[in-house]
């Protein structure tokens, strides 16, 4: 599937394919970077956190104040979340395929310290992804015109939060002219949300 | 709403007892109708007597409850006004949100909040809608709560009303609105010059861009440092973050944001001309230049219509407001934030194209040059581990078959992660040490189960010492354990659900002693002897507990409080794990009272 290859470099994908009758649609290859990707999957087996707390050095665990052990590895980058009920929550991760990748490090960390695990069940359960618009934004004027969508409330957050209505995708965008795009849980949905917006935050675009 | 010539403003008048209507602020007599309420009886042409008036059927739509609930949130709202003195003339702004909590009652909205979250949220509402001067942070201030809890309840309530939905312009702050408010807080005397500089800085910030993505106070806060200390007027820094709810760094940001604009280097006077030209200038309402690549508009954004687009897909009215309230989008179209942004891009692509120049050349000399080749090499790394990513796995769509063996992974790398002996014996030191309370917690609480089950155990052997031996052991260990209160909570809810209603007078009273969390203050063996008397238990409880309660009144009343309203509130069964034991906490305050009592008074039995 062309959706395995590394995100920067798809140009064969969909971006061009969908509405691009706008003259205003992203070019080939204009594609948001992803940034952090949110797995959990279940390890299938009850699980002492003390005692793999004890056993690895990158290993945080704070009873009072969360119920799991807080797990890094360097390499892919990432932090684990391992509760003890076996479920595992793994962060950090820059790709699908490391995240996954990422996850089955850290199991295999708990089965060397003794436990019966499995790889059951591996969901991506979010992605985030990030864009340069490199144009100044006037949120004001994005609120008013998309009042339907956008939530811009400067007392609480510099950013205005926009969210499709045909999807649970939200976009928080900056003055600066990046955006974020976050709460998918596929690429294909980033894509979606990037093509939808690209349009509307180009028309903004301040002629100086 | 009428009108009081000692406020010389409209006011909403209040009506005491049917009498005279009067002025809500200063008290004076507007109106002095007395009105009667009884019915009145006229007589008809034949002489009979008649009711006057119509009878109209009970247009009772909302139960008591609800009308009550709605009361006391109109008392709140009307208390949080006050303090915060949004309006002390009439009860505009609490009548329209007392519409929106109505609102929200009936869409469950309260549910599950705390009332006084969604009663501020309702208000900061009202007060958003008539452009009254107040932030977010007063309410939260006021109430102490967290800004961003009031601010998601108020987001969510905005939600709920389906205000989203609504072409509303005016739901966004206009800063200029609190200058007025802050400068008065500032000089109490009120000075017009410097809110009129003030207006304008903010004016000329607008223009530049510096108000997207920041709190209207930051700017506020500026630009009346700004005009204030241009007046010569002695205000430091910290009187001003002391008035606005910024930090100081904000403040400092703010003004050195405002010096590098071009309005910046201008003086007030220069500023003020400035100023006045635009205003004048844009009154001949030209249309702005709005870009090409704006598509053609045929229809209006906003919520006129009928109306035509003049600019921006917004009729002329709300073209004027947005304008005033962003300043535009001509001018600076260079927001601070951006400004930053773009250094950090330039920063980059120093960085990078250094790392070019020095990957062509073989070796690296000089201080910042390795920093580079480690940018570089990370890049290459990177671009090289997705490669061996794709390579490694390449049956990743979904399919599980290397899932419990995990032989992929590289073992070195895993083991890598693993303490050896000496390490885990030295961490496992280390985290018992850190941990320690949750440790004695959970060894307290162990021991608790175990004396239970040895409880339950001797039970089962019907031992009766050893029995109340055992209970006694678990109970007090249950006690050291239970030390948080959803325990508590929990504990106290199954106990009463399993023991049903009190056998006795004392027992009752001492459940609801518990139950009311006045239980380290009480002596139970007085409260046994209180009630020790020899009763049989097949007597009919409601005689014996009203009995109980006519004495326990005496006795109370003789310990010389002055609740007198404990006789109301003692008439009905002790039976029941009432409300009526609420007057009970403010009587047994005092230990003395009762250790005293018991020694004076006799009971005299039956």
């Amino acid at each position: 599937m062309a959706a395995d290859t590394v995100f920067g470099s798809s140009h064969v994908l969909d971006s061009s394919s969908s509405t691009s009758s706008h003259p205003l649609s992203p070019g080939a290859g204009v594609v948001p970077a992803i940034e952090n990707v949110v797995s959990t999957v279940n390890l299938g087996c009850t699980l002492d956190l003390k005692a793999i707390a004890l056993h690895a050095p990158n290993a945080e665990y704070n009873p009072k104040r969360l119920a799991a052990v807080m797990i890094r590895i360097k390499e892919p980058k990432t932090t684990a979340l391992i509760f003890s009920s076996g479920k595992m929550v793994c962060t950090g991760a820059k790709s699908e395929q490391q995240s996954r990748l990422a996850a089955r490090k850290h199991a295999r960390i708990i089965q060397k310290l003794g436990f019966d695990v499995k790889f059951n069940g591996f969901k991506i359960q979010n992605i985030v992804a990030a864009y340069d618009f490199t144009f100044p934004i006037n949120l004001i004027r994005l609120a008013n015109s998309h009042f339907k969508f956008s939530v811009y409330e400067p007392e609480l957050f510099p950013g205005l939060i926009y969210r499709m209505k045909q999807s649970k995708i939200m976009v928080q965008v900056f003055s600066s002219g990046k955006i974020a795009i976050a709460g998918a849980q596929k690429r294909d949905e980033i894509l979606k949300a990037f093509e939808n917006i690209y349009p509307i935050l180009m028309s903004f675009r301040a002629d100086k | 709403m009428v009108y009081c010539n000692n406020c010389s403003r409209n006011v909403t008048g209040e009506r005491v007892y049917d009498g005279p209507l009067c002025c809500t602020f200063c008290g004076k007599v507007l109106e002095e109708y007395n009105f009667a309420s009884e019915p009145q009886f006229v007589k008809d042409s034949a002489g009979l007597s008649k009711l006057s008036g119509n009878f109209v059927k009970s247009v009772q739509d909302i139960s008591d409850s609800r009308r009550r609930t709605l009361d006391k949130a109109f008392d709140d709202m009307r208390c949080m006004k006050d303090a915060l003195s949004i309006d002390d003339y009439s009860d505009d702004v609490v009548e329209t949100a007392r519409r929106f909590y109505e609102i929200a009652l009936e869409r469950n909205f309260t549910r599950g909040r705390r009332s006084e979250l969604v009663q501020a949220a309702c208000l900061y509402l009202a007060c958003r809608q008539k452009k009254k001067p107040f932030l977010l942070i007063d309410f939260s201030s006021y109430l102490n709560i967290n800004v961003y809890e009031l601010g998601s309840v108020y987001l969510q309530l905005c939600y709920v009303l389906y205000l989203a939905e609504t072409r509303d312009l005016q739901k966004l702050i206009d800063p200029s609105i609190f200058i007025h408010k802050f400068t008065n807080v500032l000089i109490p005397e009120g000075n017009d010059e410097v809110v009129k500089t003030a207006r304008d800085i903010l004016a000329s910030m607008k223009r530049d861009w510096m108000q997207t993505g920041r709190k209207p106070s930051g700017l506020c806060g500026a630009a009346l440092y700004i005009s204030a200390l241009s007046h010569g007027l002695k205000c430091s820094k910290s009187d001003i973050i002391r008035i606005v709810h910024i930090c100081e760094a904000t403040l400092t940001k703010r003004l050195v944001e405002f010096e590098n604009t071009d309005s910046g280097s201008l003086t007030i006077e220069e500023l003020t001309e400035k100023e006045k030209e635009l205003r004048t200038s844009s009154l001949t309402k030209k249309r702005p230049n709005t870009g090409s690549k704006e598509a053609s508009i045929h229809e209006v954004l906003c919520k006129h219509m009928e109306k035509k687009p003049f600019a921006y897909g917004l009729c002329e009215e709300c073209y004027e407001e947005f304008m005033k309230v962003s300043g535009g989008l001509d001018g600076g179209s260079d927001p601070p934030a951006f400004q930053r942004a773009e250094k950090e891009r330039i920063a980059k692509l120093s960085i990078e194209e250094n790392a070019k120049s020095v990957s062509g050349s073989p070796f690296a000399s000089g201080s910042e040059k390795p920093e580079n080749i480690g940018v570089s090499e990370g890049a290459t790394n990177q671009a090289a581990m997705d490669e061996r990513d794709n390579d490694k796995l390449p049956g990743v769509d979904g399919s599980d078959d290397e899932s419990d063996n995990f032989s992929d992974i590289d073992d070195f790398e895993v083991d890598g992660y693993l303490h050896n002996e000496e390490e885990k014996h030295y961490k496992k030191i280390i985290w018992e040490e850190m941990n320690r309370e949750y440790l004695e917690e959970q060894a307290a609480k162990e021991a608790a189960a175990a004396a239970a089950k040895e409880a339950s155990m001797a039970n089962y052997d019907k031992c009766p010492e050893d029995l109340q031996a055992a209970q006694e052991l678990a109970a007090a260990a249950a006690e050291v354990v239970a030390k948080s209160r959803k325990e508590r909570q929990q504990k106290r809810a199954a106990e009463a659900k399993k023991a049903g209603p009190a056998q006795t007078a004392a027992e009752a009273t001492r459940r609801m002693l518990d139950r009311k969390r006045l239980s380290s203050k009480i002596n139970y063996d007085a409260l046994e002897k209180l009630f020790d008397e020899p009763v049989a238990p097949e007597k009919p409880k409601k005689q014996r507990n009203e009995s109980h309660s006519d004495e326990k009144e005496e006795k109370v009343s003789k310990m010389g409080k002055e609740e007198g309203d404990l006789v109301d509130k003692y008439d009905d069964d002790n039976d029941e794990e009432g409300d009526e034991g609420g007057t009970f906490d403010n009587n047994l305050d005092f230990e003395n009272e009762v250790y005293d009592y018991e020694d004076d008074y006799e009971y005299d039995g039956f």
